[in-house]
């Protein structure tokens, strides 16, 4: 068992070295958090996916796929508009040597988009098929490390000085008969050239750094940054109403249409700063192209951090950050009627309930930066058996992970952290089988399973060191139930 | 097989190489550092390189008074110019390529030829094709002069590829840039070498070769492996077809090679209105529907169109049977003549030098 792990966690590093590192902390779908995870089905498959998006665009995904009982697997990139047709064959995934079931593949991508990556497995069971939505863009500026700029900094400066040397030994000998001896003339002439060398050398460097420059500069306006959200909380009548404001000029560049998730347009979640201690997940709904608002629940007056997660048509999945100041809830008056109406499924949590139903972590254990894990938790009831849970915006379960400083959020389902809007555009744009009529959730209810599971599994790998808080949330007994855990994870 | 069969070897593996790289990036798209068409470039590096290094080593070290009598100092090291560019060329081309590596980790694998780690690379293999033919010329060698005359034309119009697309081919950019890189070379060979038509056949050379590459390429399967395709094709990219330098070089060699002698504006203006007056009606021809066939390979484009050229041309589309360019005004025909001029005067330069080569 120990020896399956140390391979696993090998296995791992050599294919996510960077997660080991402090690496990219600007992501798109959520924050700080790059990685994509999936747990599904594969036609009659059972896979775990993880997708490592490239940092750089033209660039690699690499991926790594766990599945029992494949005879191969395959990947194919397909960006939103080209589809199936504009994809490159599949590239078959390479099983892992020493690691049963486990499948690695790299696919490239050529521009900064979104992409279905379509994930077949076949095997006894016969074929599989999955897409797994990744948004593709340059997270990263990779600065020279000391040794590589050292080295070709002195292999320059060698070549520099030989070609300076070899312009004045052509003058000085080049044209001279074999055996004699260059006269002053010859050796004047040769230091002018010399030095023209010298020049040209120099003119061409310093050419050469304002181009790369240019290039560097280019390349960083690229790099993709979470986009700001302007938010202001204000009392209308008998209520708290925020309102928020998509006015990032970056994102406005982007002209972005966006698609429902759960059929809302925006999840927006509220942690209360600066320990977290409170949250919120709340559907704001669109007033025009560029503003939202959100009946506010009676959360304190405070500081908060907001997160608000949105698709575009294109299946391209962010989430934009901000910060609002609430103000005190007024005074309840019976009489006033709100006049913005809160959505049925917004969910809060101001501390513990201390009441049944509560949840469990099934599997707390020590976490590590980068290596993988499956969150485990039971909602359970006051004898400490898991209640009957009911789908809550069409999936058994939800969670939200968060650090302390707040530059790591990211939100899970127990079919990982991709966007199932993304996934169900994707499906429904290439036809693969999905009935346009039927329930938007039932396509991505988990698991299969019709029934109310005992367990919510997150599959996740942290992606940092540091103090993060959990919040999981499950609907029972028609009430949205939130949990909140502390973890702490370590290097 | 002599040291100069070798380096002239290494040339044609160099710009060979290129050519099917760049066929390979459009073709299959992905990369690594290991592509088959990258290993033929590094390969014809160490072997002009190596040969140019043993023949500098042996002179210093083992050489007689009269080798080292025949060879430029630097450092105090002995060799032939040819064999120390051989060397120069060779080291500064692998040493761009690590550059290179790097930079497709940093930024990206780049959709253009013209970046700052290509231009370094490119430098590199100019100054090989550069040592060889001093060497060639030092050995009296005429025709792997030309022949390799001819491979750095080919290296020059390949560099220039992004600029020579026959869309491209009424306008300013391309004639500046052509008039920029070609004179130079054909007027260094005219003045180069006693053979008659030396600028002519060089041409020859190159024409052949690029027609060899077009009529080849496509002959071999391949399929892209980028996400997205916008241009499925299943065949190798063929590249352009040659531009008509001939017709130019001929001129070239009556005027300029030896022992006439015509004044360098002169020459540069007859480069500029005989190059105008051959390949302006060809681009018309080759984006006519009688150039969509295998002779003159019309019509053939990148698999990931829109990548290329994001924004503007999102799918293959009319403008491919298009110019791009306005015409060019008087202005830039005025900066062509400029460049025609100031690359034959450094043509006549340097193949004085090159007729006078003794070491």
């Amino acid at each position: 068992m120990k020896a399956t792990k140390r391979i696993q966690a090998a296995v791992k590093r050599r294919l996510f070295p960077s997660l080991i590192l402090p690496a990219a902390l600007l992501t798109m779908g959520h924050v700080g958090s790059p990685d994509v995870f999936f747990q599904g089905a594969a036609g009659p498959y059972e896979v775990r996916v993880t997708v490592r998006p490239p940092e750089v665009i033209p660039g690699a995904a690499e991926l790594s796929v766990r599945v029992a009982g494949a005879r191969s697997v395959s990947v194919r990139p397909a960006r939103w508009d080209a589809g199936p047709t504009g994809a490159p064959a599949p590239e078959p995934a390479q099983p892992v040597r020493g690691a049963p079931g486990l499948y690695s593949a790299r696919v490239w991508l050529l521009t900064a988009s979104s992409y279905a990556l379509e994930i077949e497995v076949t095997g006894g069971a016969g074929a599989g098929r999955v897409s797994i939505p990744v948004a593709a863009a340059p997270v990263r500026r990779v600065a020279m490390s000391r040794a590589i700029g050292g080295l070709l900094a002195s292999l320059l400066l060698a070549l520099l000085a030989g070609g300076v040397q070899l312009a004045g030994a052509a003058v000085r000998e080049g044209t001279l008969a074999p055996g004699a001896v260059p006269d002053s003339e010859r050796r004047t002439r040769a230091r002018g050239a010399a030095a023209g060398a010298a020049l040209l050398a120099v003119l061409g460097l310093l050419a050469g750094q304002r181009w790369w420059g240019r290039v560097d500069a280019e390349h960083r306006g690229k790099l993709y940054q979470p986009f700001q959200l302007s938010a202001a909380a204000a009392v209308q009548g008998p209520q708290r109403v925020l309102a928020l404001r998509l006015d990032d000029p970056r994102w406005l560049q982007r002209r972005a249409l966006l698609a429902p998730d759960h059929g809302k347009l925006m999840h927006l979640f509220l942690l209360r700063e600066p320990s977290h201690g409170v949250f919120a997940h709340l559907h704001p709904v669109p007033v025009d192209d560029q503003a939202f608002e959100a009946a506010l629940p009676p959360l304190p007056a405070g500081r908060y951090r907001l997160y608000a997660d949105v698709t575009e048509e294109t299946g391209f999945a962010h989430t934009l950050t901000g910060r609002v100041e609430l103000p005190p809830a007024p005074r309840p008056d019976p009489a006033a009627e709100p006049e913005l109406a809160a959505d049925e499924d917004d969910s809060w949590r101001l501390g513990p309930s201390g009441s049944p139903p509560a949840f469990a972590w099934r599997n707390r254990e020590p976490l590590t930066a980068g290596r993988e894990t499956t969150l485990r938790f039971a909602l359970l009831d006051g004898n400490g058996r898991p209640t009957a849970l009911e789908p809550y915006m069409g999936m058994w379960g939800h969670a939200v992970v968060a650090r302390d400083d707040g530059a790591v959020f990211v939100h899970l389902h127990p079919s990982g952290t991709i966007s199932m809007a993304a996934q169900q555009i994707f499906e429904r744009r290439w036809d693969v089988g999905i009935d346009p009529g039927a329930d938007p959730h039932a396509a991505h209810l988990m698991h299969r399973e019709d029934r109310s599971p005992a367990e919510l599994t997150f599959p996740y790998a942290f992606p940092a060191p540091g103090r993060y808080r959990i919040w999981v949330q499950a609907k029972s007994g028609g009430e949205v139930a939130t949990g909140a855990f502390d973890v702490r994870v370590s290097r | 097989m002599t040291t100069l069969d070798q380096a002239a070897a290494g040339c044609a593996g160099i710009t060979l190489g290129l050519l099917w790289d760049i066929s390979w990036h459009a073709s299959v798209g992905r990369d690594t550092v290991w592509t088959p068409a990258h290993l033929t470039i590094y390969a014809g590096a160490l072997l002009a390189g190596l040969p140019g290094a043993w023949e500098v080593l042996r002179a210093t070290f083992a050489g007689t008074a009269a080798e080292r009598g025949r060879s430029v100092a630097i450092w105090g090291m002995h060799g032939p110019l040819g064999a120390w560019l051989q060397v120069w060329g060779s080291a500064a081309l692998l040493t761009a390529a690590g550059f290179d590596a790097w930079w497709h980790g940093a930024y990206g694998l780049d959709l253009g030829i013209l970046t700052p780690a290509h231009t370094a690379l490119a430098t590199g293999m100019i100054a090989v094709h550069a040592g060889a033919l001093c060497t060639a010329r030092r050995q009296g060698r005429e025709r792997v002069f030309v022949f390799l005359a001819g491979m750095l034309l080919l290296l020059l119009a390949t560099l220039l590829i992004e600029v020579s697309y026959p869309n491209r081919q009424h306008g300013a950019v391309f004639y500046q840039l052509s008039c920029a890189a070609y004179p130079v070379v054909l007027v260094a060979t005219a003045r180069a070498l006693d053979v008659r038509w030396a600028a002519t056949r060089a041409a020859a050379v190159y024409t052949g070769l690029a027609l060899a590459m077009l009529w080849v390429l496509p002959l071999f399967p391949a399929q892209p492996r980028l996400a997205p395709i916008f241009n499925a094709i299943d065949h190798m990219w063929p590249g352009l077809f040659p531009v008509m330098l001939i017709v130019p070089a001929a001129a070239v060699d009556a005027l300029a090679g030896r022992p006439a002698r015509i004044s360098v504006p002169l020459l540069g203006a007859i480069f500029l209105v005989l190059f105008l007056a051959v390949q302006w009606p060809l681009a018309g021809l080759l984006l006519s529907p009688a150039a969509r066939n295998p002779f003159f390979a019309g019509d053939q484009w990148y698999f990931g169109v829109t990548s290329h050229q994001e924004g503007i041309f999102p799918r293959l589309g009319e403008w491919r049977h298009r110019f791009w360019d306005a015409p060019p005004g008087a202005g830039q025909v005025a900066l062509a003549l400029a460049a025609a001029t100031l690359s034959s005067a450094a043509g006549l330069t340097l193949g004085g030098f090159l007729s006078r080569l003794k070491r």
